[in-house]
């Protein structure tokens, strides 16, 4: 339950809520297992990647803005600290799962290491308490062994395109997951079918797959994952953890029937730059990624080359990791799309992408990134300082590309650079900085602006410092500030300058 | 004991006396409401010719065999103007159809000769008689305008310069009132507003609109047409008061009230509201007045009239006639 | 020296739980629904969507609080949440019941703010005249549902605001004790203009003089405050009357007379027509001890103007539309409150007390539409009441044999036959099995008569509905459930049209050719006694009058616990 002000000035303006709704559970245990239910909810649940999960991705993402999520620590150091140490945050219950209402019964510690669970009810894309029917079905039969496990998984959704329900729509996946972990080698994949029905849309069935190979330091020295995976463009469920750019049918009938009450944040359709690890259907690929330890300097290195399966859309998406944050705020409690002085700007959860349009045919365009983080530590003055660097390089040109093209003959080039330091002034004083520069360079072949002639060239930069307080054991105060600045000098319009104060008093109990 | 117990036992029965026969019935009786219909007593009226303007008032009589479901038509020969009164039961008196001169469908009645026509549900039978309007009904209260006298030079307007632009007072058969309104249409995409038509209080001689009344007891009044095939109008009203008594208003200190109507309906239909119901909105949205926070219409300073349409719509088009503040109830013109 | 009269004293334990020494305790409910319903009608229908979906999860959590033993303090807050709505939104918060309730100096309880209330069934009774199929199952589960939303209790108590005190004396001669019972409740407020502050308030007094002789007398009143609005015409139901019991208590029986008789007097102060009318009902009984059997005959009077809101107030009123497909069909026609409505759709039902008189429905109960207080009514009754003694069976079976005591529209009065049955049997103690198999059974039968030569004042109406419902333990805590009901009425009446005085002004046809089919299967867990998941399928067939007919399906999950 929450209660909440937006500080207008008004003392009969506040909202009191229930985030996570009113979740009940029961559970029965007897000779042939643990069985529980769950209704109502939000139950945070995962089934399988492909199915019902969030992509966790490979931890190379900024410290620097808090998340909602983001606990007190013990030291106030320690959140920075342990992402130096473990490479990744601790993250509550909800990291890696999905938001789902309705009904959930599980079987555990079944006959012969069999499990089992079956969800009927609504995910947030099935969001909305219209009557009309809007529900996902989804389960898993699993059997665990020594060396890992095998489990058959499926997710099925349906809802009507007309308010007389008579024409529906939906798509379902059906998976099997298997991990083997032996000494020196896991194995990991999950494949699948799915398909994609709508009144105007007979699916046929595709192929979603990803294999990943990680190979322990005690084979290569320093642990190496190779990945591949190809999700068929006949393949949709924006429950797992791809995206879905193929088919904008869908997009557009998932928001019709979603309001009141789901507050879906747009996904981007089209082609997107996305992060390393973060899939899309329509795509196959291959992702390496690997950490090196040099005493105490930390490397991660990242690498991906993907191809669209179809040549399906003249526009490609990308964010801006600079001023990502700062500028989602501009919007306010809404999830605006075809905002900005170009209309060509959306607001997710936490980030706008931006949309450019390519004016040369249509083609299975080719993704390429390489995302280095770096980790270091040091004392200075006798007081711990951690400093970060985060940086991604990619493109997105025509055809498939082994390499980045980082030229003109790239669609897009997108630069990022991040770094930041947390240093501990005193005890329980944390001086946090942050420096980010992108650029994003398009050729020819988007659109050009109307007046110069020329493609996108833009350029973010931020500069921001903040304090992280630690009042008291379990309360925190953070303080940050941001000066920011963007332009794209060859759209006049698209520019912008400013700065952002932000005060977080953060207290648990 | 027992004794006892007997005698108030006794005494119990007794309470438990019972209803005798009853002779009288609860409601009408059933042949007045099942029986054979007939006209006993045809159409009468009070009045031949009735001027609504000195107050006389006009009702019908008829007396008829059974209960029934009757409705009263009286249509304006010249204007086509139409009032309608309906009710139920087997005669009709001066309670049950007493008529003020209002109408039911615009436009409103002038002077002219009315046919009156009282028919029967389900039965054939059709009773007529005529009625003269000597002078039609006035409606007490503050006319900001009916548009018969002309473009007011000091009302404030403003046009997009977008296609079919057409905002103007124009005077044709389709006027409910009188024989002028106000047209306004246009096609704008690239924004919201198509325009607009301010009405100060200073074009009535005054910083204040001479409103007498408070919020409770005011009501704002205006015949706004829908165009046929289109619903994309919205008409927003913006009621700016001079809480200072300045004589001017000041957006940052003084209270705007806001109506805002999507004339989603096809064909004349008057929109009446009470002046204290119109909230104040900031974009769209409830919001907290800026000035004293209560509805004064005494010292409203200026009524602002603005059109609007979803820019991705297209071409919009409303009329407004006979725009009122009335007191204690909405118009019944 | 014997005082003359001792003042009876109670502990808060008389109406209250143990505290277990918490000053604090955690008391409410929880439930899950979700439901997935599918409706076809018979003819084409291209307007009326064929499938809905909904569900929610709610927490009633309260908080009851002891500050010392005399006092109870219980604030209940209700959360809502909508299924499908996420962060935040399709929540609601309500405060479901708040009450302080103690007893004063040992010797006065009371209770203020929620109170659930009754007196006689001719005073302050909820009655339930419509609800004439009980049943374990599937309408078990959804008739519980109801009656927990709507806070109807199992003695037919209302659910109101306001306050009640109660307390006895005891007397060494002449009487044995003398309990004095009081309540106010508040109505309505004033709007500070043309309505009232509006209070429905009264008392009794239960004498019982011996153990052969009880008797009372009780008040209720609705009534305006004066000066509370701007209006010379406040409104006012009185309604007093007197009960008594006596009865010879022997080994092998007991037999006893019971009876209530009374006036009342209904209107608003200014009109010329108030009511005023008075009623009397009475039984002899006869209960056999061995047997456990018990028989009652009796005869009831209620006058035609009798009124009495706190007893004639329906807990559905019929002038609503379903919350539900209200319209279908193409021409979008009424879907009327069916039988299934009744058990699906708790939104239906009110916990008012109503000053006016309420819409019923004929073809469900014509002959007591406001249940044992209904007005214009007179004849006997009887009713045995018969459960063996190991509980294996339990019978139960009433008729009334009525008839109007004025007529409407015609001085010829209509005339009334009700018989209703249930009985429930227990199978596991039958069969002597393991597990629990419970079977219950309801027959409801009704005809309204008004023979006449002429067409329009003839009158003629059937209803009859049966229901059956099983409840078998598969395997330990998990039941199979299977209900099913058929409901039928044919015939005609006229049903009358009244005005907002609640006269009589017109009459409307009503012509009935109704039946309802239900069937219903599920499944039930009970984790424990206070918790239980039970998903089940039901289909209800409608014949819309012969006209229109429709059908529902739906699929239900009910997930509901107490703590």
């Amino acid at each position: 339950m929450f209660l909440w002000t937006p500080l207008s000035g008004s003392t009969a303006d506040y909202a009191k809520g229930l985030n996570l709704g009113v979740n009940l559970n029961g559970s029965h245990s007897t000779k042939f297992g643990n069985f529980s239910v769950r209704m109502g909810g939000i139950h945070w649940y995962t089934l399988s990647p492909m199915t019902f999960a969030t992509n966790t991705g490979y931890n190379r993402f900024s410290l620097f803005e808090r998340n909602p999520w983001d606990p007190n620590t013990k030291d106030v150091l320690d959140r920075y600290s342990k992402f130096y140490n473990d490479g990744a945050l601790s993250q509550d219950e909800r990291w890696g799962q999905q938001a789902f209402q309705g009904f959930i019964f599980e079987g555990m510690k079944l006959p012969k290491d069999f499990s089992f669970s079956y969800m009927y009810g609504k995910s947030q894309f099935n969001g909305g308490a219209l009557p009309k029917p809007n529900n996902m079905m989804a389960g898993k039969i699993r059997k665990d062994f020594n060396f890992g496990f095998l489990s058959f998984n499926g997710i099925s959704s349906k809802t009507y395109d007309d308010s007389l329900t008579r024409e529906t729509i939906g798509y379902e996946l059906y998976t099997y997951e298997f991990a083997i972990k032996l000494k020196k080698i896991h194995f990991l994949a999950e494949n699948g079918i799915g398909r994609y029905t709508s009144p105007d849309y007979k699916g046929k069935w595709g192929q979603a797959l990803d294999l990943k190979f990680q190979f322990q330091k005690e084979l290569t020295f320093f642990p190496i994952e190779l990945r591949f995976y190809h999700i068929s463009p006949r393949v949709i469920n924006n429950n797992g953890v791809f995206w879905n750019t193929s088919i904008s049918e869908f997009q557009v009938n998932s928001a019709n029937v979603s309001p009141p009450g789901s507050q879906i944040p747009i996904i981007p359709f089209a082609s997107s730059l996305v992060p390393i690890g973060q899939m899309t259907n329509n795509r196959q690929g291959i992702i390496l990624n690997t950490d090196l330890n040099i005493k105490k300097q930390k490397l991660t290195i990242g690498y991906s080359a993907a191809q669209e399966i179809n040549g399906l859309s003249d526009k490609i998406t990308y964010g801006h990791q600079a001023n990502n944050l700062a500028l989602s705020r501009m919007w306010r409690w809404a999830f605006p799309s075809g905002v900005g002085p170009y209309q060509n700007l959306s607001k997710i959860y936490r980030g706008v992408y931006e949309t450019v349009q390519i004016t040369d045919s249509i083609s299975a365009k080719g993704f390429n990134a390489i995302e280095l983080s770096f980790k270091g530590k040091m004392k200075i003055f006798n007081r711990e300082l951690l400093y970060f660097y985060l940086g991604g390089f990619h493109s997105v040109q025509r055809d498939f590309s082994a390499v980045p093209k980082y030229s003109k003959a790239a669609y897009l080039q997108s630069y990022n650079h991040q770094f930041e330091f947390y240093y501990k002034l005193f005890p329980k004083i944390v001086l946090a900085n942050y420096l980010g520069y992108d650029r994003i360079i398009a050729n020819q072949n988007t659109i050009l602006d109307v007046d110069s002639g020329l493609a996108k060239d833009q350029t973010g930069l931020s500069y921001a410092i903040g304090l992280d307080i630690q009042l008291s054991k379990n309360t925190g105060l953070y303080l940050r500030h941001r000066w920011m600045t963007y332009e794209d000098v060859n759209f006049s319009l698209d520019k912008y300058n400013g700065q952002e104060t932000s005060v977080e008093l953060k207290i648990y109990f | 004991m027992k004794k006892y117990i007997t005698l108030v036992l006794l005494g119990m029965i007794m309470l438990s006396s019972c209803h005798k026969k009853d002779n009288s019935i609860d409601g009408p009786n059933l042949n007045d409401v099942y029986g054979e219909f007939g006209v006993i007593n045809t159409l009468g009226q009070n009045l031949d010719s009735v001027d609504f303007a000195v107050g006389q008032t006009a009702y019908f009589t008829a007396q008829m065999s059974k209960i029934i479901d009757w409705k009263i038509t009286i249509t304006g020969q010249t204007s086509g103007a139409v009032k309608e009164i309906t009710g139920t039961g087997s005669s009709l008196t001066q309670a049950t159809t007493t008529w003020l001169g209002e109408t039911t469908y615009f436009p409103v009645f002038g002077a002219e000769i009315c046919d009156v026509q009282l028919t029967f549900e389900g039965e054939d039978d059709t009773l007529t008689s005529t009625i003269k309007i000597i002078q039609s009904k006035l409606n007490p209260g503050f006319l900001i305008s009916d548009f018969e006298s002309g473009f007011n030079n000091q009302w404030t307007s403003y046009i997009q310069s977008g296609a079919d632009m057409d905002f103007q007072i124009k005077t044709d058969a389709s006027s409910p009132q009188g024989n002028s309104y106000y047209n306004m249409a246009g096609t704008v995409d690239w924004d919201y507003l198509i325009g607009y038509l301010y009405f100060g209080a200073s074009a009535y001689g005054s910083p204040q609109m001479p409103i007498t009344g408070n919020g409770d007891n005011t009501y704002f009044n205006i015949m706004i047409y829908g165009e046929p095939g289109s619903v994309n109008t919205i008409l927003l009203f913006q009621f700016q008061e001079d809480d200072d008594l300045s004589g001017g208003f000041a957006n940052s200190s003084e209270d705007t009230y806001s109506l805002e109507i999507p004339v989603n309906w096809e064909g004349w239909k008057l929109y009446s509201v009470k002046y204290s119901d119109i909230p104040c909105l900031v974009n769209g949205q409830p919001s907290t007045p800026n000035g004293n926070g209560q509805h004064n219409p005494d010292r409203l300073n200026q009524v602002n009239m603005l059109h609007l349409a979803n820019p991705v719509t297209g071409f919009a088009k409303t009329k407004v006639d006979y725009i009122i503040f009335t007191q204690n109830e909405p118009l019944k013109p | 020296m014997k005082s003359l009269l001792t003042i009876l004293s109670f502990s808060l334990a008389a109406f209250t739980l143990a505290q277990n020494g918490k000053k604090v305790q955690f008391v409410g409910g929880a439930r899950a629904v979700m439901s997935n319903m599918d409706f076809q009608t018979g003819e084409e229908d291209t307007v009326t969507p064929r499938k809905s979906a909904g569900g929610y999860a709610l927490i009633d959590l309260g908080f009851r609080i002891n500050p010392n033993e005399q006092t109870e303090i219980l604030g209940m807050i209700r959360v809502k949440n909508d299924l499908g709505g996420f962060w935040g939104s399709n929540v609601a918060f309500d405060v479901r019941q708040l009450y302080v309730r103690g007893v004063a100096g040992k010797i006065v309880r009371y209770q203020l703010g929620n109170i659930d209330y009754k007196m006689t069934p001719y005073t302050f009774y909820n009655h339930n005249p419509d609800m004439l199929l009980g049943g374990v199952g599937t309408l078990q589960i959804k008739e519980d549902i109801l009656n927990y939303e709507s806070f109807y209790s199992k003695n037919n108590t209302w659910r109101q605001q306001g306050a009640a005190v109660d307390f006895g004396l005891a007397f060494p001669k002449i009487v044995k004790d003398v309990k004095f019972n009081g309540f106010i409740t508040r109505l309505n407020p004033s709007n500070l203009s043309n309505i009232f502050e509006r209070f429905y308030g009264g008392g009794n007094l239960v004498v019982k003089q011996s153990k052969y002789l009880t008797f009372g007398l009780n008040h209720a009143s609705i009534f305006d405050l004066k000066e509370t609005a701007a209006s010379e015409n406040p409104y006012k139901n009185a309604v007093s009357t007197a009960t008594y019991e006596g009865k010879l208590d022997k080994d092998k029986y007991t037999v006893g007379l019971a009876g209530e008789a009374g006036t009342s007097a209904a209107g608003y102060s200014q009109d010329s027509s108030q009511l005023t009318d008075f009623f009397s009902n009475t039984k002899v009984y006869l209960k056999l001890k061995e047997l456990n059997l018990k028989l009652s005959i009796g005869y009831m009077d209620n006058g035609a103007d009798f009124r009495s809101a706190g007893a004639q107030s329906k807990r559905i009123n019929y002038n609503q539309l379903n919350s539900f497909y209200s319209r279908y069909t193409n021409s979008q026609i009424d879907r009327q409150i069916s039988i299934y409505d009744l058990y699906n759709d708790p939104t239906l039902y009110s916990s008012s007390i109503t000053e006016g008189i309420m819409d019923y429905n004929p073809a469900i109960n014509n002959a007591l539409p406001y249940g044992t207080a209904s007005f214009n009514r007179k004849g006997i009754f009887g009713e045995v009441q018969y459960q063996d003694t190991s509980e294996k069976l339990t019978l139960e079976v009433k008729y009334y044999q009525l008839s109007e005591i004025r007529g409407q529209g015609t001085t010829k009065l209509r005339k009334y036959n009700f018989l209703q049955t249930t009985a429930k049997v227990d199978l596991m103690k039958f069969l002597k099995i393991k597990r629990h198999l419970d079977f219950e059974a309801g027959f409801s039968y009704q005809r309204t008569t008004r023979p006449s030569e002429i067409e329009f004042e003839n009158v003629s109406l059937k209803s009859a509905a049966v229901s059956l419902g099983v409840q078998y333990e598969l395997i330990s805590k998990l039941f199979l459930l299977a209900n099913v009901y058929h409901f039928e009425s044919s015939g005609n009446d006229l049903t009358p049209i009244r005005n907002t005085n609640d006269e009589i002004i017109s009459f409307a046809p009503y012509n009935a050719n109704n039946y309802e089919n239900y069937f219903a299967t599920g499944l039930k867990f009970n984790f424990t006694e206070d918790m239980y998941l039970s998903a089940f399928y039901e289909s209800n067939l409608n014949n819309g009058n012969g006209m229109t007919p429709y059908t529902i399906n739906q699929f239900m999950i009910v997930y509901n616990l107490k703590f």
